[in-house]
């Protein structure tokens, strides 16, 4: 991606940079919600930000690590704001996490292995799920998460490391006699 | 290697990130621990798993985006850029202008105030004498009242000095009394004529408070103004 072009908004820079990297930013905004009317809206949200931003953008990271960036802090950002809400209503289950059974994504995975994978991914702690999302989801480099978290790589491969056995005990935990 | 050394490093195993000597070793443990390959096998489908979940943009979306995305400032092309200029400096010239404009306004002369005119004088009856002893300082006046009051006192028989009630006495009075008796030596004590005034003036008798003694130096400056 030319970063000149997509400083200066060029139209057809643009639409490159969207059609690559909208998948990543959706899928993994899409998997931080749990559903798909809140993916959809920061995803709009995340690029709206990042078209604001785009004229100031000094290049130091790749736009692709840069969009996802601005993607997690939103979900981020959501997340905290709907888990204040939960709280106002003590111990009441996220009625939004995968709320509807009708939801297209759900259905694809409703066998069990894979209700279990991502019954494990929701339960880890939201700090160890950005991080499997970024790595086993997404599949991107040691490096590449670094530059989104902002940690050394060192941070992520330990993080990663206890973000995957967390992961593994509660998938054990959902698929009781395996195998 | 001890199986929570495998397990320690089963994840990164299957992911193929570790070095060929430790996968070497990890894949022989495997090979004859069957609770480690079941853990094995478990860290296998989750990542699988894993990889599924990953979900691609609906199209609507994408869509949207694009349509969204923002159109390219072209302010600066060359003949914006002129045209830009020449505003700019067209819009500081006539601000410099004005400015010299508004200066060549301030260094004219000023015209002077139109002088007040004083309102008609009394008849010299009516007119208390005192009124004129009550300026202590020659203060810039309407140049058309004082002429004309003193042609008028001079033309006029000046009656007798009739005793001004005392709330009338002013402080300013009293210090022009003082300066005139000591020979305009008196600019700092005049301050405290209200005090002292009956004393300095040696002709005020005691009981009138001191009205006495102002009304008798008042006459006898008028006298001096007169002549």
């Amino acid at each position: 991606m030319d970063k000149e072009k997509l400083r200066a908004l060029d139209p057809d820079a643009l639409e490159a940079f969207v059609r690559l990297t909208s998948d990543r930013v959706y899928s993994l905004l899409y998997r931080m919600m749990g559903n798909q009317e809140d993916a959809e809206d920061l995803t709009q949200e995340a690029y709206a930000k990042a078209f604001r931003a785009l004229p100031a953008y000094r290049g130091e990271a790749a736009p692709s690590t840069w969009i996802y960036g601005i993607a997690l802090n939103l979900g981020r950002d959501a997340i905290s704001r709907r888990q204040a809400d939960r709280l106002r209503i003590a111990g009441a289950p996220d009625p939004e996490r995968h709320a509807s059974n009708d939801d297209p994504l759900e259905t694809s995975v409703r066998s069990a292995e894979s209700s279990a994978i991502a019954g494990a991914l929701d339960a880890i702690d939201e700090g160890q799920r950005e991080i499997v999302i970024l790595a086993d989801v997404e599949g991107m480099a040691m490096e590449e998460i670094a530059a989104i978290l902002c940690v050394e790589i060192g941070t992520v491969k330990s993080r990663l490391h206890r973000a995957r056995a967390a992961a593994r005990e509660e998938f054990k935990k959902r698929m009781g006699n395996w195998p | 290697m001890i199986c929570e050394h495998v397990l320690h490093h089963v994840d990164a195993w299957i992911r193929g990130e570790l070095d060929t000597a430790t996968a070497n070793e990890v894949a022989g443990h495997m090979a004859s621990c069957t609770e480690c390959a079941r853990e094995a096998d478990m860290a296998r489908a989750l990542l699988f798993g894993l990889q599924e979940l990953r979900v691609e943009a609906p199209a609507h979306l994408v869509a949207k985006i694009i349509s969204r995305r923002p159109t390219p400032a072209r302010w600066f092309t060359p003949l914006r850029a002129l045209a830009a200029g020449i505003v700019v400096t067209a819009v500081f010239l006539f601000n410099a202008k004005g400015r010299e404009d508004l200066d060549t306004k301030m260094e004219m002369p000023m015209e002077a105030p139109a002088p007040i005119v004083a309102p008609p004088a009394p008849p010299a009856e009516e007119q208390p004498v005192r009124v004129e002893v009550e300026q202590p300082r020659p203060k810039p006046q309407p140049v058309q009242s004082q002429p004309e009051m003193a042609r008028e006192e001079a033309a006029a028989p000046r009656p007798a000095p009739a005793p001004p009630p005392a709330a009338m006495r002013s402080r300013s009075t009293d210090h022009f009394i003082m300066e005139s008796a000591e020979g305009g030596a008196t600019g700092a004590r005049g301050n405290v004529a209200a005090d002292d005034g009956g004393a300095f003036n040696k002709a005020a008798p005691a009981s009138s408070d001191d009205g006495g003694a102002f009304r008798h130096d008042t006459a006898a400056l008028s006298d001096t103004k007169v002549q």
